[in-house]
This record gives structure tokens, sequence and C-alpha cells, in this order.
């Protein structure tokens, strides 16, 4: 499919989608084809390549803690448990977009970890409950 | 410089004290989803 074919389809701004797939090129997730058969095509089988691969690729590592790994931090001895929080970040976040493929995705399936995920309820951030509180100006 | 690196360097996936998805990971998701539902089977 051409980039012209995929931004119509999903709505999308096609001169920035062809940015993003340049860089999924330069990534190795998808691979371009020119001539009368002309688009993109995956590179990997779609079943194989997952939204972190997809995230890494275009934002970087999932999760930084002042532009490092979570586990190349170093703190104090009294606050070494902050170094474990941002590796247990790091591994939920994995765990979420690593736990599903782009194929899954598209036809709407989800592992039944992440089926649990989303049916868990959400209670909202602190910032948003605090937000909720505020009376109206 | 790949935007890779340029993500590398600003401050990333905060807003209001959450997590979020990039616009640029979220169309890109998107894109390749369409992909693989549409394109030709040996582009999938």
């Amino acid at each position: 499919m051409t980039a012209e074919e995929l931004a119509t389809r999903q709505e999308l701004p096609v001169n920035y989608l062809e940015t993003i797939l340049l860089d999924l090129r330069r990534g190795g997730i998808v691979a371009s084809r020119r001539g009368p058969d002309a688009g993109y095509r995956f590179v990997r089988p779609a079943e194989e390549v997952t939204p972190a691969d997809v995230m890494r690729t275009l934002d970087g590592p999932l999760a930084e803690v002042r532009g490092l790994r979570p586990e190349l931090t170093s703190y104090s001895d009294a606050l070494h448990r902050s170094s474990s929080c941002g590796s247990a970040l790091r591994a939920s976040l994995r765990e979420v977009l690593e736990g599903v493929s782009i194929a899954q995705l598209a036809r709407g399936e989800l592992p039944p970890r992440l089926r649990e995920l989303v049916a868990t309820p959400t209670r909202g951030s602190s910032i948003s409950r605090r937000r909720a509180r505020r009376p109206p100006v | 410089m790949t935007s890779a690196r340029i993500a590398q360097l600003r401050p990333k996936n905060r807003e209001n004290g959450e997590m979020y998805v990039s616009a640029k990971s979220d169309y890109a998701l998107r894109a390749l989803m369409t992909l693989a539902v549409e394109g030709r089977p040996d582009d999938r």
C-alpha cells in the first residue's frame, strides 16, 4: 500500500506519514517498493512486530530516567529503591507493548493478560482527582 | 540526526502528569494496522 492510501484510510496528513514511514523503513519495520506495485510492506510479518518495536524506533527507549535506562541511574544508598521503581515501570510498559502484535491489534485481538488490564477499572491519576475536586472558578 | 535521537533529547511521553503515546507513534500504529489488514498478503 502507498503512503497516500494509508493516509487516506486513517485520515492522516500524508506528508507527516511519509516522514514516519521513512523512519520505520530506516528502523527495519517496513520496506518500500518502487514500480507499478509501489508501496510499503512489512519486513518481518506483522505477527512478529509489536507496538514496542514501533515506539522504540520512533520515540526511543520506552522508559527513561534523566535520559538513561532505569538500570543505569545511580542514587545514594537511601534512594536506591527509586532506581528499582524505574525498572519496574519499564517492565510494566514492556509487558503491555511487547505483549501483543500489530497483526493481533489489527484483528481486534488482545492476549488474556492485556484483556485483564483493560478490564481493570482505573481511578484516574492523583492530578486528575485533584482537578476534579477543585471548585469551578 | 534521526528523529528517534531527537525524541530522546527532549522531554516526552508526559502530559499533565500522565504517560501518553506520541502522535507520531499513534499515527504509525494506525498506518501499520491498516497495512496488516488491507495490504496484499505478501506485504503483511
